[in-house]
């Protein structure tokens, strides 16, 4: 698990400035540097991430943009200083709603990257189980495959040896009807 | 000339000159046959080739040794009747 945990890219800091980020206001314009070390499996999982993520992050944007928006506003020019101080006040009660409102959203960001992260890990940890269960069955069925071939090559041999001496028998017999010729042949021609 | 051939050698030398060639040539087409079976510089070829020559370091004559007594046996039969014939 924690080799797993140092390949997870780390949630992003919150910015200086509060505001809708750019780069998350337009959609695919932010690269995520995933770091992309086991492609095979981990391509899946990171691309469901970032899609997590850029959709967390254009909420988060809109959000803001509809904050901010009224504080955006120009005022006309000829109104008094008190006008203008009462407007200063509003604005900054809008911005520190604004600040709030992003370090929340920015806790629920790194939230949410957690619970993926660890619901990653309990995937892929249910995948190289069954791979190694998977595994483990190759092996057994190799292991079961090696010990009929030893059989077959045992009772190969065995019915090779078994030929060879049925020859060999019939060969002593061929030589004992020679010899026995030889010892006839010898004892009435002489 | 013939009249002096025994029939029996006839037969015998006949019958062991037939069984010799049957022989050669069976033991010639098998190991050629494998030859060109194990032949080969690709993965599979050198794996079978591994593997064969496992299955022959390890073969265990425990199992056997009741066929190879047998095969002894008959064998020294065989010689000593073949040095008998040289006694008669």
């Amino acid at each position: 698990m924690d080799e797993h945990s140092e390949t997870r890219p780390a949630p992003p800091s919150p910015p200086d400035v509060p505001g809708p980020d750019p780069a998350a206001a337009a959609p695919g314009t932010a690269p995520l540097a995933e770091p992309r070390t086991r492609a095979g499996r981990r391509s899946l999982f990171g691309g469901l991430t970032s899609y997590v993520r850029q959709l967390g992050r254009d909420v988060v944007s809109v959000t803001l943009g509809k904050l901010v928006e009224p504080a955006a506003k120009p005022e006309p020019s000829d109104e008094a200083a008190s006008v203008a101080t009462e407007q200063q006040a509003l604005s900054d009660s809008g911005y520190k709603r604004v600040r709030v409102l992003h370090d929340m959203a920015e806790k629920l960001r790194g939230a949410a990257d957690n619970y993926i992260a660890v619901k990653l890990d309990e995937i892929e940890a249910r995948v190289d189980a069954k791979l190694d269960h998977v595994e483990e069955r190759i092996d057994h069925k190799i292991v079961e495959l090696h010990e009929q071939l030893r059989q077959m090559r045992d009772r190969e041999l065995r019915h090779r040896l078994r030929l060879l001496k049925i020859t060999l028998v019939f060969t002593v017999l061929v030589a004992l009807l020679s010899l026995g010729y030889k010892w006839l042949k010898g004892v009435w021609f002489t | 000339m013939f009249t002096e051939l025994d029939p029996f050698t006839v037969f015998r030398s006949t019958l062991f000159l037939f069984l010799a060639i049957y022989a050669v040539l069976t033991v010639w087409s098998g190991a050629w046959r494998v030859r060109r079976v194990l032949a080969g510089t690709d993965p599979s070829k050198r794996l079978l080739r591994t593997y064969l020559a496992y299955q022959v370091v390890t073969v265990r004559l425990r199992p056997l040794a009741g066929e190879l007594l047998q095969i002894g046996f008959w064998s020294a039969l065989l010689v000593v009747i073949w040095w008998l014939h040289t006694k008669v």
